[in-house]
């Protein structure tokens, strides 16, 4: 899987850095775990099982249309964010 | 003799252009922030981010110099690693400087609740200054450094030259 990049890194620290202050949680992680944590979910999401679960979950429910996979993938961000927001996420 | 402590934070001070360091008001990463004064942020940027400045070593310095410095973090873990770099010049002498005289470095671990103060004291070497030297320095947070695994900007209140008197 790709390594990110130092600046997706940075990312990511600086966002849970600005969540935790704004949510009033401890930051109590260190810039390497917090890159290990998003790498990790990184990996998981880009496995092949995963990927061909989500296409194929995406398949069914806009049958007969088919979407590309570059659309399938925006799809996903959005979708991820909004998976953030609910509660039972 | 006694110890004195002088701000070195001043109007002859600045960041560097990487906009990783920066004075903000304190309530934009303090939560009660019933006092509100400007504080220096170093950002967690995985970089060497730098400030500089200068000052005048006081006439009444005998010895006893240290880099003193009080900081906070929203962090709860981890480790700053602050780097101070100066040259004391004095009359006479090249007012513009291509080295440091001296660097000193110090990885300085968080306080475990967020916001409870922090202190850094680097000691520096005492025959390296003079009444009246000019010294130049650069104060840096040395993110790029696999010790600096703080997640969070490093807030720092005050930035201070610590000498004892005769």
């Amino acid at each position: 899987m790709a390594a990110m990049t130092a600046a997706q890194k940075r990312k990511i620290r600086n966002w849970m850095e600005r969540k935790a202050k704004e949510e009033g949680y401890d930051l109590d992680w260190l810039k390497g775990q917090i890159e290990a944590a998003g790498q990790a979910m990184i990996d998981e999401l880009n496995t092949a099982p995963v990927k061909s679960a989500v296409s194929s979950a995406i398949d069914t429910a806009t049958s007969p249309l088919v979407l590309t996979n570059p659309e399938k993938k925006k799809l996903g961000v959005i979708v991820y964010a909004i998976l953030g927001e609910q509660d039972d996420a | 003799m006694a110890t004195h402590r002088m701000s070195i934070l001043g109007a002859g001070s600045k960041p560097d252009a990487s906009g990783d360091v920066f004075f903000e008001p304190f309530s934009v990463k303090a939560t009660a922030a019933v006092f509100d004064p400007m504080v220096l942020i170093f950002n967690d940027s995985g970089n060497e981010d730098d400030f500089h400045g200068s000052f005048v070593v006081p006439e009444n310095y005998v010895g006893s110099a240290n880099f003193y410095m009080k900081w906070v973090s929203t962090a709860t873990t981890g480790e700053f690693r602050v780097e101070f770099l100066y040259r004391a010049i004095a009359d006479t002498e090249d007012g513009d400087p291509a080295t440091a005289q001296e660097t000193v470095t110090s990885d300085e671990t968080v306080d475990g609740t967020a916001l409870d103060i922090n202190t850094t004291t680097m000691a520096l070497t005492d025959g390296n200054f003079a009444a009246g030297d000019v010294v130049q320095f650069i104060l840096r947070r040395d993110g790029a450094d696999v010790a600096d695994d703080m997640g969070a900007a490093a807030i720092i209140l005050a930035a201070m030259f610590q000498y004892d008197d005769a």
